[in-house]
């Protein structure tokens, strides 16, 4: 998945388990910037009475470095507080929730926000942009959550300064087919020619039904840029930002004999995400759990990874005969075919000469940060295969909601975009085809938080 | 930036007051020491660049354990901050009682 249970130790720890990163020029209004950090995979809707929540021992924060040195420049930080109205009942709530001051919704959140601008060394401003925001309950069924997307829209917190957020319960809106990938990196619509084949399907969206938990915030591009500018050109290095969502916990925790824990000590980092499926796919098992732990800016000793990625290896080993060119270019030294494509479209930002009027570019220094180049406008018409789509408004910059990432990775894996830096290489036909055949099953909303409303318990079911 | 807050894990000799609050945290932390000193063998070395924002109350949980009973190097934990000490006395008291716990039968 993009980064869903992808490393031994957080696939223990949902609750702080980053699932997707998207940020994007907000199309309702391009002045403003919208970022969606998903944790939490795979919720089933109906896992009640304890359904699930943000942990309020986890700190989440979103962070932006607008210099190019992959340092957190402008961090936003998230921290929950939980409590129940009733402790006599086992119950989530008990009557319907009609609005989020009903006095039947029991286990309830809320949460704070605070901004830290982050300037030399230690020197570090935190301002409480919002406390007390209510995050919207779960989506459990008729009887309790009628009304959901009135309620859950209530939950849309607006805050000085131009800033909105919304944290709660939403749609899985990352597609992929999960069943077919791992086993054995078969793709459904290809599958006939697998090295095991099987006959050719369509793709079956494995996260479908499932519910994620969302921080969505809504910021003008002058709280992003570096000296409070408005980026208008798209060349300008001060329109890019590169952007990553992280989860910590607290160094030490004390559980007590009560049932009660408490924690102390620093933060300590267990989950990051930048672009999607690095640490799923490109970071090998052994180093996975270091990787979630390490800081962006200190990523350069995964280099090789992205140089030699271990899925452009196995293609043609699993597809005989379908990936020709790139059979042949793997017979050549490593050394002498490093996807450079791939560092500069996932470790470094395109630079600038490469694409007509693009770049992302954010400097050499390897790290997994989310490139977004502000200055360019939404596309009127996007492509949800984004830069490969001739969309320059999407992934891989920033990512938007309904960008198809599995599909352009794999293609880029594959070799479509090697010629970009090695012009005599010619991709597989196949390459430029390649996809899960997975789409997501609910339409994405048009306006802020954009991923849609989850989905209800009661209508859940594994049939 | 060259790098973000509230992460630091001081190695600098303590001040006085962060010794008296090493003190009361062996106090308050001895029974936790054993138990502590099972993290550096989990590799939990790194601080995040997480900015802790919430002050710790004064009753707040203090944790304390032997990182590297070798060096002596022993580390106090208060609300979302840490300091690193060593003080090789310290550390043996404290890796005596923890000797002392592998007697203990679990309950």
């Amino acid at each position: 998945m993009s980064s869903h249970r992808e490393a031994p130790e957080i696939s223990k720890d949902p609750v702080a388990d980053n699932t997707d990163l998207y940020a994007f020029v907000d199309p309702t209004d391009p002045t403003k910037v919208t970022i969606l950090a998903n944790y939490i995979p795979l919720e089933d809707p109906a896992g009640g009475p304890n359904f699930f929540q943000f942990g309020d021992d986890v700190l989440y924060e979103i962070k932006i470095d607008n210099d190019g040195d992959a340092a957190a420049d402008v961090i936003y930080q998230f921290r929950f507080q939980t409590r129940f109205t009733n402790p006599e009942t086992f119950l989530y709530n008990t009557g319907p929730i009609t609005s989020l001051t009903s006095s039947s919704w029991n286990l309830r959140q809320s949460y704070s926000v605070t901004r830290v601008r982050v300037r030399d060394d230690d020197d570090a401003e935190a301002t409480v942009i919002g406390s007390g925001l209510v995050s919207p309950p779960v989506r459990i069924g008729p009887r309790s959550t009628p009304n959901y997307p009135a309620l859950a829209n209530a939950g849309i917190h607006t805050l000085a300064d131009g800033v909105k957020v919304f944290a709660g319960q939403r749609d899985e809106g990352f597609f992929v087919d999960l069943g077919s990938i791992f086993d054995l990196g078969a793709l459904r619509p290809f599958q006939n020619l697998h090295l095991i084949p099987l006959p050719a399907t369509g793709g079956k969206d494995g996260t479908k039904g499932f519910n994620v938990h969302t921080i969505a915030i809504q910021l003008p591009k002058t709280q992003l840029t570096r000296d409070g500018s408005v980026p208008t050109n798209a060349m300008d290095a001060k329109s890019v930002v590169g952007i990553w969502a992280t989860a910590s916990r607290q160094r030490g925790t004390m559980r007590g004999d009560d049932g009660e824990s408490t924690s102390a000590g620093p933060w300590v980092q267990v989950s990051r995400l930048g672009n999607p499926l690095i640490n799923e796919v490109v970071i090998p098992i052994g180093k996975k759990d270091g990787w979630n732990a390490r800081k962006p800016r200190n990523d350069s000793d995964f280099l090789v990874y992205y140089q030699n990625p271990e899925l452009q290896n196995l293609l043609p080993v699993l597809y005989p005969g379908v990936f020709p060119n790139l059979a042949s270019l793997l017979t050549m030294p490593a050394a002498s075919r490093s996807r450079d494509d791939l560092v500069a479209i996932l470790a470094t930002g395109i630079p600038a000469g490469i694409i007509p009027g693009f770049q992302n570019f954010t400097g050499s220094r390897i790290a997994d940060m989310l490139r977004l180049n502000m200055a360019i406008a939404p596309a009127a018409t996007p492509s949800a295969f984004g830069l490969l789509g001739g969309d320059a408004a999407g992934f891989p910059n920033g990512r938007r909601v309904a960008d198809n990432v599995v599909a352009i990775e794999l293609r880029a894996v594959a070799g479509v975009t090697l010629p970009l830096v090695r012009p005599s290489y010619t991709p597989d036909g196949a390459a430029g085809l390649l996809t899960d055949g997975t789409s997501n099953e609910q339409p994405y909303l048009g306006t802020f938080p954009y991923l849609a409303h989850p989905h209800e318990g009661f209508e859940h079911s594994h049939d | 930036m060259a790098r973000d807050p509230g992460t630091s894990t001081p190695a600098n000799p303590l001040t006085t007051h962060s010794r008296r609050t090493l003190l009361r945290a062996a106090a308050v932390g001895t029974a936790a020491a054993s138990m502590w000193g099972a993290a550096r063998a989990l590799g939990i070395d790194n601080a995040a660049d997480a900015a802790g924002t919430v002050e710790a109350p004064e009753a707040a949980p203090i944790l304390a354990y032997v990182r590297d009973a070798r060096t002596g190097e022993v580390v106090v934990m208060k609300g979302a901050t840490e300091i690193a000490l060593r003080d090789a006395g310290l550390a043996a008291r404290l890796m005596a009682i923890a000797k002392e716990a592998d007697d203990v039968v679990p309950s």
